[in-house]
């Protein structure tokens, strides 16, 4: 079976790499990490990922557009997207069943487990 | 003689009038100038009533009664028209009327004597700001001009120093409006840069715990299992994370506290909702919760979370501070200030606040718990969602020494 694939979409170089440092550590996933917005988007079409964590504040085109290109395109509106995002705490994003606009939301920091509960839920 | 005895009490209307400009309020100057009018003027009964807003009635102030005692007269109010001679003086005929016999009267009018009365008008160098009574009812000895003269010497003295208090008193109660509303703008401007600062605060400091937390969850995983002391270091940082993020969560609660969603509440069931949310600590630390609950109590409008997190705060506050048990008093109830009220007390067993500090409860970051716990956002954040309901909160030590007091109050 080929490793799950996670693209993780944040600004912030420091978080993209320790986050994929413990994922691909787990042995179960293929990951890649994008730093900005646009480069996001041709590598979702690329990499073809099983799920898109995906920042809220970023420079240029922020979590909200990118979602939105992401649903535009044949190929990538089916990936599940979730929100990684410091903008909203944790007992927020875990008050908010419905996800922002459908999507579930991660509160940055966030523990290891609780990331892995989320993908392994998202994937199910 | 006369002329003799005349000069004597002037001296002693200039040393009076000294006496009385030492007064701290206009009641006390009032009352004091009934006094000393009996005491050091040889003043017989004798009572000062002064112009009504609506000018057509007199309010009563201090007088002496048919006794000879003095009392307080200020739910007195009659009209100017009643009284003849009150009228005739109103009209600025004369400054001082004096009729040598005629029926002497109580407050409601009933006669209660034959002899020689004096009306003065209290004129402050300006207007006429009151008149001042008196006759020979209990010591008979009949009143004459120069009585009256100086009667009336000894209203206008007391007219321009009542006139002087009265706008003291108005400067003083206007200087303090002034500080309280420049207070609640310093404090709102401060409350507003915090505000705006911690959303971006909160973003930035959240990026790198991030990373942090990661970091420490990956090293987690390749430490060895028995190598405790690195898993100890490990469990540390995580836990500073968590702390700093408690703090930045505070400080996004109070950027946040402007999203209010009100509807109509009853505060003895929002009270009890937060006691339960709090009951874990209540019953580690031997807490005896006693409650003063008006029954039927109006509703107020209120946001039900936030309010929530406002008792909790102020229910927590008080916990920490009785480590080794304690009372927690909750008392709802009803007042009338200038609207309706809905207020609830808080009152611990705790050590108190230190005077030096009672004024920084509610600055933010302040804490005595630093390295405890505590955050100093808990107060500041109740107190901004306080206000943003209108309502008012005060935190006093007790009256007993023994505790703090912390008082709500929410518009009905």
């Amino acid at each position: 079976m080929r490793k799950r694939r996670i693209l993780i979409v944040d600004d912030e170089k420091g978080f993209t790499e320790m986050l994929r440092l413990n994922l691909e550590d787990t042995l179960e996933y293929e990951v890649r990490t994008e730093n900005d917005s646009p480069k996001a988007l041709a590598a979702a079409r690329a990499f073809k990922p099983d799920i898109i964590f995906l920042d809220i504040i970023m420079p240029g085109m922020d979590g909200g557009a990118v979602l939105g290109k992401l649903r535009e395109d044949v190929e990538t509106r089916d990936i599940p997207v979730v929100f990684l995002t410091a903008i909203v705490g944790e007992n927020e994003a875990d008050s908010l069943k419905a996800g922002i606009s459908g999507y579930p939301v991660l509160s940055k920091p966030v523990s290891f487990s609780k990331l892995t509960e989320c993908i392994k839920k998202t994937l199910r | 003689m006369a002329e003799e005895h005349f000069e004597k009490k002037l001296r002693v209307l200039h040393e009076i009038s000294n006496e009385l400009s030492l007064t701290p309020s206009v009641h006390d100057l009032c009352c004091r100038a009934v006094e000393l009018g009996r005491s050091r003027l040889g003043f017989d009964r004798m009572s000062t009533w002064f112009v009504d807003k609506d000018p057509k009635y007199i309010v009563g102030s201090f007088g002496v009664d048919e006794k000879g005692r003095i009392r307080e007269e200020t739910e007195e109010r009659v009209a100017i028209g009643g009284d003849p001679v009150m009228k005739q003086i109103s009209a600025e005929k004369a400054h001082s009327i004096l009729c040598p016999d005629v029926p002497l009267r109580d407050n409601s009018g009933k006669a209660v004597g034959q002899g020689s009365h004096i009306i003065a008008a209290i004129w402050n160098g300006k207007e006429i700001v009151g008149y001042l009574s008196t006759d020979n009812l209990l010591k008979h000895v009949p009143l004459t001009e120069h009585d009256r003269d100086f009667v009336e010497l000894f209203a206008s003295t007391f007219g321009h120093l009542y006139s002087l208090k009265r706008t003291e008193e108005e400067l003083r109660a206007a200087y303090d409006r002034l500080k309280e509303v420049q207070d609640q703008l310093v404090q709102a401007a401060k409350m507003e840069v915090v505000g705006g600062l911690a959303s971006g605060v909160a973003h930035e400091v959240k990026n790198p715990l991030a990373i942090i937390l990661q970091g420490i969850d990956y090293l987690a995983k390749k430490v060895k299992a028995k190598d405790e002391n690195s898993h100890a270091a490990l469990m540390r940082m995580r836990i500073a994370v968590k702390k700093a993020n408690a703090i930045i969560k505070g400080l996004l609660d109070f950027s946040f506290t402007t999203k209010l969603d009100f509807t109509s509440q009853d505060l003895n069931e929002v009270i009890e909702a937060a006691l339960l949310l709090v009951s874990y600590e209540i019953g580690k630390y031997h807490i005896e919760v006693v409650k003063e609950f008006k029954k039927d109590i109006p509703e107020v409008k209120i946001d039900k979370n936030k309010a929530e997190q406002v008792f909790i705060n102020i229910f927590l506050n008080a916990i920490n501070h009785m480590p080794k048990g304690g009372q927690l008093t909750i008392r709802t109830y009803t007042t009338v200030t200038d609207k309706k009220m809905v207020c609830a007390d808080i009152e611990d067993t705790g050590p108190g606040i230190p005077a030096n500090i009672l004024d920084k409860v509610f600055d933010p970051f302040f804490t005595t718990r630093r390295g405890l716990g505590g955050t100093g956002l808990g107060l500041t954040i109740t107190k901004s969602i306080i206000e943003m309901h209108k309502g008012k909160i005060t935190v006093e030590n007790k009256k007993d020494g023994h505790g703090v007091k912390v008082s709500l109050m929410f518009k009905e």
